[in-house]
């Protein structure tokens, strides 16, 4: 049902939403129109003139190697990271749902890695991958399962995948933490009614709570796809991008063009249409969390 | 009520604008000024180093107060031209000599120090060579300060003993040589630390670039007259990829910092680690007998050079205290300046009249010894556009994935390519 505010309710409202509005303007409105504008021009940010080239840096974006590189990149981390985060987070919820004891502790166990910074979380993973005597490459040798262990942040082959469980490892928590309040907010007669007529553990899951879960699921995928698909730091402190690009994604590309070359427009370029396709996927998730707004 | 506001405005803007304008006019010698130092000293004994020409510029001239903005030298450049393009608090700046600095000079935003260079007789002090690598357009915007000495293969003479080598080779047989002892004997030759964008690779690649070229086709390789796909580069990825057929390379270099490859090399499984000067002080701390050897003559016509990163300082073109500005570049580029930055962070300062005692490290007293017997160019990463060294550099680091001669020259085909696009849009 729609509420009927009145018009000086509205205006307190709209008094009271004035400050951050301005400074969402600010800080994120006025630099995004900026940015957009930027992508249009040849510029190294320090020149005293800016060239304008309409839509060249776009048309030198998709014959660019490298960046058609972090965009396939971004898609294939982003199935590694959504699918792994989720996937695991969804698994942890549904067996702590189970009533195991020390739940919270377990919970806050799994949580923790989301408070890690990158720069330990780098360090911590750094230290497993290492080739010679790292966790992960010494347990395998020690497990007789030598011919498996690699150089894995320095081998382009699995680079990728390697930041990725990293990168996982932190995402699961969140995850978890979503399905968990999902699963609590499921009413126990219809799981008990289910089974008292007959209904397996499958059944009940896969026919009844997973699909009551689905708007959970949306909002857990949308957001880490998000997260997926902006992610900078992990790689910055794991990677640098390489080797050879092999960890580059659309952010990192970003950054190097932007910063590191001084490419402006063609950073800005990059860093449109990342945020076109961010905005593009998340627009549906936003819609339906305003409309559910709107329904109490 | 109205026309006295705007009477009343129109007042305190008029006052407040004289105002402005006289303090900005009357201001003397004598009166207190703050100047901004931006520098990427942020910590350890290099700050102490900065803190040193600060005291001492503070000294001699007690109206003025430096204020040091040291960041990480990672955002320090893009720090530094947003704080210049937007007319912001910087009055003396660092940069690195080669594109970084020609960027930022060519933009307008570095003023000229043509006349300071005349007026302070440093043409008498440093050589043309120097002077070169500061002048863009035909005028010079900066002020030398110190180098790093890139390529050098630093060891523990210790683990070369051992296998009986007790003098450094003198020639690219012996050197050819001693790897093959080295690693018949099971331990690796190079201690290549990759990791994190591979700037390190090619430490042991530009040497090889001038040793078997020479230093004219290497500064015409950096400048673009000649182009990477040339075959001299190529025979230079010969010779790596014969290293690497020889397994001469410690494994999974990418893998690796050059202080995450230590261990190993402390533990004599690798014999060298490449790096510039500036571990030296990380080897003392690790309380090891350590040595540095450079790549010796590849043949007897081609003399020595080698690669340096040379550190400078400019001012800001829109400084608003030029004379205080140009007084503390005067101090820098001095032999006071830089004995005073010695005196925290021991380094190979640029000046020549340092005098010889200020290098209480044999070893750097030899590198500058070196330095003034060798000629010099800047690096890849540092001569050409930044997007080309890096693409170079990044592209290196695949060749350690796969070190064939395809690889190779798909690396210089990128590289070029690049330098090309560069060079076609600076021309537009």
């Amino acid at each position: 049902m729609k509420h009927r505010y009145s018009a000086r309710l509205k205006l307190t409202l709209f008094i009271f939403t004035v400050p951050s509005l301005v400074l969402f303007v600010l800080f994120f409105v006025y630099p995004m129109i900026q940015g957009v504008r930027l992508s249009f021009f040849d510029w190294n940010g320090i020149a005293p003139t800016m060239r304008a080239i309409r839509l060249g840096n776009y048309g030198e974006l998709f014959g660019d190697s490298d960046f058609g590189r972090a965009a396939l990149n971004n898609v294939v981390w982003a199935f590694e990271f959504v699918l792994g985060s989720t996937l695991i987070g969804l698994l942890l919820a549904v067996l702590l749902d189970l009533g195991i004891r020390g739940e919270s502790v377990i919970k806050t166990i799994i949580y923790f890695p989301l408070v890690v910074s990158f720069p330990v979380l780098g360090a911590i993973w750094t230290w497993i991958y290492e080739p010679q005597g790292g966790l992960l490459n010494s347990t395998l040798r020690t497990l007789g399962l030598g011919f498996i262990a690699k150089p894995w942040l320095a081998d382009k082959n699995v680079a990728l995948l390697s930041v990725a469980i990293a990168g996982i490892w932190r995402q699961v928590g969140f995850c978890m933490v979503y399905f968990a309040a999902g699963l609590r907010g499921i009413p126990r007669e219809m799981t008990d009614s289910a089974r008292i007529d007959g209904a397996g553990t499958m059944v009940v899951y896969f026919r009844i709570i997973f699909p009551l879960l689905s708007y959970v699921f949306g909002i857990v995928i949308t957001l880490t796809l998000i997260q997926a698909l902006r992610a900078f730091s992990i790689i910055y402190v794991m990677t640098a991008g390489g080797p050879d690009g092999a960890t580059t994604n659309l952010a990192y590309f970003t950054y190097i063009e932007a910063f590191h070359y001084f490419k402006m427009g063609y950073g800005s370029a990059s860093a449109t249409i990342l945020m076109l396709v961010v905005i593009a996927l998340s627009y549906p998730i936003i819609k339906r969390m305003l409309a559910t707004i709107y329904e109490y | 009520m109205t026309k006295m506001r705007i009477a009343l405005a129109v007042a305190i803007g008029v006052v407040a604008v004289v105002g402005a304008f006289a303090s900005g006019t009357s201001e003397t010698n004598t009166q207190p000024v703050t100047i901004y130092f931006w520098n990427t000293e942020p910590t350890g004994d290099r700050h102490q180093g900065m803190e040193n020409i600060v005291a001492k510029f503070e000294q001699m001239y007690p109206n003025v107060k430096v204020v040091q903005n040291s960041l990480d030298s990672t955002p320090y450049l893009t720090a530094l031209r947003t704080a210049l393009f937007g007319g912001g608090t910087v009055d003396v700046f660092k940069s690195w000599a080669g594109s970084r600095a020609s960027e930022i000079a060519s933009a307008g935003l570095a003023a000229d120090l043509d006349s300071f260079w005349k007026d302070n007789q440093f043409d008498t002090v440093y050589n043309a060579g120097v002077k070169d690598v500061l002048t863009y357009g035909g005028k010079t915007y900066y002020v030398p300060f110190l180098y790093r000495y890139n390529p050098l293969l630093w060891y523990m003479p210790s683990t070369l003993k051992k296998y009986g080598i007790t003098s450094q080779p003198k020639n690219w047989a012996e050197f050819d040589a001693m790897l093959k002892t080295l690693k018949s004997n099971g331990v690796y030759p190079f201690a290549l630390g990759n990791k994190g964008g591979g700037w390190l690779a090619p430490y042991l690649f530009e040497p090889l670039l001038i040793r078997t070229g020479g230093m004219t086709f290497y500064k015409d390789l950096i400048s673009g007259k000649v182009p990477f796909t040339d075959a001299r580069v190529l025979k230079a990825f010969e010779i790596w990829k014969q290293w690497a057929d020889n397994g001469y390379f410690f494994p999974d270099a990418n893998a690796y910092t050059w202080t995450d490859i230590e261990p190993y090399w402390q533990k004599e499984q690798a014999a060298f680690i490449p790096m510039n000067d500036a571990a030296l002080s990380n080897f003392h701390g690790l309380n090891v007998d350590v040595s540095y050897m450079r790549f010796p003559q590849y043949s007897s016509d081609v003399p020595i050079g080698d690669t340096m990163q040379l550190y400078v300082f400019g001012a800001a073109a829109n400084s608003k205290h030029m004379k205080e500005s140009m007084n503390l570049l005067k101090l820098i580029a001095s032999v006071d300046g830089q004995e005073a930055y010695m005196k925290a962070s021991p380094s190979l300062m640029i000046n020549p009249n340092i005098p010889t005692s200020m290098y209480t490290d044999p070893l750097q007293l030899q590198l500058s010894k070196d330095f003034n017997a060798t000629a010099m160019s800047l690096p890849i990463d540092m001569g050409p556009p930044q997007e080309v060294g890096q693409t170079f550099e990044q592209a290196l680091e695949g060749w350690f994935s796969s070190p064939t001669m395809e690889t190779a020259r798909a690396i210089l085909e990128k590289t070029q390519a690049t330098y090309q696009s560069i060079l076609k849009k600076g021309s537009n």
